[in-house]
């Protein structure tokens, strides 16, 4: 199984181009200025319907809904609605759906019955038709449930409570998993018997966690179930009752949304969820700060824009508003000496066919690297890092390829291990196991120097591929 | 006034109210009687002092006179 697309190709390889030379040019500050010349069909403010003119992709939309959940699917006609905020959010959720010409929702899920998740849902099934509801099922007595329930069964709407391993078919291309809750659910705890979906399209999986807890996730890592996604939903707005260190390597999430109100009472984000994140190199967004986030993939990879905030004025304060999760985040800001990898001035988007061809080794360069693990690089070798793409039509088998520090001595040896066009792959220092995504040296000690380090990646002959520091 | 308890944050439990769903009440959870939990309803009982707040109000102006008076 390929975590990475095989082929990652087509319409989203534009913009990659265009932003890994920008990012590296100028850093983080010029990433708005690089937007004159990229358009985003997805963001629509003028009240036309974007189903039409984008049939065949995903989007995902994290409603900026103050405190509390709301995120929006769309694919292929069909519209899937996970949560609708607090109360006073139903028109916001409602006004959102009707910008984008929903007429109906197929699916409706209500990960949990908490007010800041569910509250909204009254004024939505009362404004648009719903296929069917996907409940937690658990008799929580709060008026906001109560009327959600009792508009259900007046409207006569299909109801389902969910259950681990359902799935659901409304779209075939569409694969969407019920993670949680257990079959032996109890009903006590709300948070821990959230619905948790895991819905993906193409090679690209979205975790939507409501306000799962640490048990939760400790018993949903012991089910087998697979767990992996490039875009992850935090559970629980960020608090740090959610989102264990061993779930979120198991997520193993290159882009995380934190949906979460400014200034809320409870803190949320807390501090120990956000550390966490960063020290695992995943890309934040926050709709307190960077209002709607929206995901768009073809199914090989994605996008995420922010900065199409419905609900409020965007401050001028710079926001990335465009940017590529794949991109780690620490070629955001390069050091004065990084050198650009050569494009060819000729390249263009190649269209594949269905078998990868064997590529180039010159495809292959070294596209991040954390030299410069956080904190004591002895303690946290897998965060001294190099990342390696290959940026070009066919699969390179990589085994024998060696990757050395500056002293050039004791390189790490690459295991029989092939990139696929399109894909990358992080070369840890520390011990772990290989995965399509990940290669460990399995050192002791630090290998790259914090300072004026530099990676050579060498193929099987002792060819220089690629050189950084 | 009815409310139910919807969730509780960390150490802040977040009532609702039953006759106005969109009134939400964030209370400490130390001020909740002992063994509450997430969907409990509370009874909540709110009655003006009237002698309380004239006492209180004497009591301030009394202050503001000793300290107007103070040499």
């Amino acid at each position: 199984m390929h975590r990475r697309p095989a082929q990652k190709n087509g319409w989203t390889h534009r913009a990659p181009s265009a932003a890994a030379v920008c990012l590296v040019l100028a850093g983080f500050a010029i990433v708005t200025g690089c937007l004159g010349t990229v358009t985003f069909p997805g963001f629509n403010t003028s009240g036309r319907s974007h189903l039409a003119e984008n049939e065949g992709k995903l989007y995902v939309y994290f409603l900026d809904v103050g405190q509390g959940d709301s995120a929006l699917f769309f694919y292929e006609g069909k519209t899937i609605l996970v949560d609708a905020g607090e109360y006073e959010m139903g028109d916001r959720v409602v006004g959102e759906l009707l910008s984008h010409g929903v007429t109906r929702i197929d699916l409706l899920v209500a990960t949990h019955p908490h007010s800041d998740h569910i509250g909204g849902m009254q004024t939505v099934i009362e404004t648009v038709p719903v296929g069917k509801v996907l409940d937690a099922g658990l008799p929580h007595p709060s008026p906001s449930y109560e009327h959600f329930l009792e508009t259900i069964e007046q409207k006569h709407i299909p109801y389902q409570v969910a259950q681990q391993g359902q799935t659901n078919d409304i779209d075939p291309s569409l694969r969407i998993l019920v993670l949680s809750p257990p079959k032996d659910q109890s009903a006590d705890d709300l948070n821990a018997n959230s619905v948790v979906l895991r819905i993906s399209y193409g090679v690209i999986d979205v975790l939507m966690t409501g306000d799962l807890g640490r048990e939760g996730e400790d018993a949903l890592i012991r089910t087998g179930y697979p767990l992996d996604a490039e875009i992850l939903k935090v559970g629980h707005h960020g608090s740090s009752s959610s989102t264990s260190p061993a779930f979120l390597a198991r997520v193993h999430p290159e882009t995380a949304v934190i949906s979460v109100g400014e200034d809320n009472p409870y803190g949320h984000p807390h501090t120990e969820t956000l550390d966490l994140l960063e020290k695992n190199g995943v890309m934040v967004y926050r709709t307190d700060r960077d209002g709607t986030v929206l995901v768009r993939s073809d199914g090989m990879s994605y996008l995420v824009n922010t900065g199409m905030n419905v609900s409020k004025v965007v401050t001028g304060t710079p926001v990335p508003v465009f940017t590529l999760p794949t991109l780690p985040r620490d070629i955001v800001i390069p050091l004065p000496s990084v050198t650009l990898p050569s494009f060819p001035e000729n390249w263009t988007i190649p269209s594949l066919p269905a078998v990868p061809q064997i590529g180039n080794a010159s495809w292959i360069y070294i596209s991040a690297k954390q030299f410069d693990a956080p904190g004591d690089d002895r303690d946290n070798l897998n965060n001294e890092w190099v990342r390696l793409t290959n940026r070009g039509e066919g699969l390179v088998l990589m085994s024998g390829w060696t990757l050395s520090d500056r002293t050039g001595s004791d390189p790490y040896v690459f295991p029989a291990y092939i990139l696929m066009p399109g894909s990358s792959v992080t070369v840890y220092s520390g011990k772990g196991t290989m995965n399509d995504t990940s290669l460990f040296m399995g050192l002791e000690d630090p290998l790259w120097s914090n300072t004026n380090d530099q990676a050579t990646l060498k193929d099987g002959n002792g060819n220089i591929i690629d050189q950084k520091s | 006034m009815k409310a139910t308890i919807d969730r509780i944050e960390g150490a802040t439990a977040v009532l609702i109210s039953l006759d106005d769903e969109a009134a939400r009440i964030n209370l400490p959870v130390s001020l909740l009687p002992p063994g509450c939990r997430e969907g409990d309803i509370l009874m909540i009982e709110i009655e003006r002092d009237t002698s309380g707040t004239r006492k209180a109000k004497d009591r301030v102006s009394g202050r503001i006179e000793r300290l107007k008076n103070r040499k």
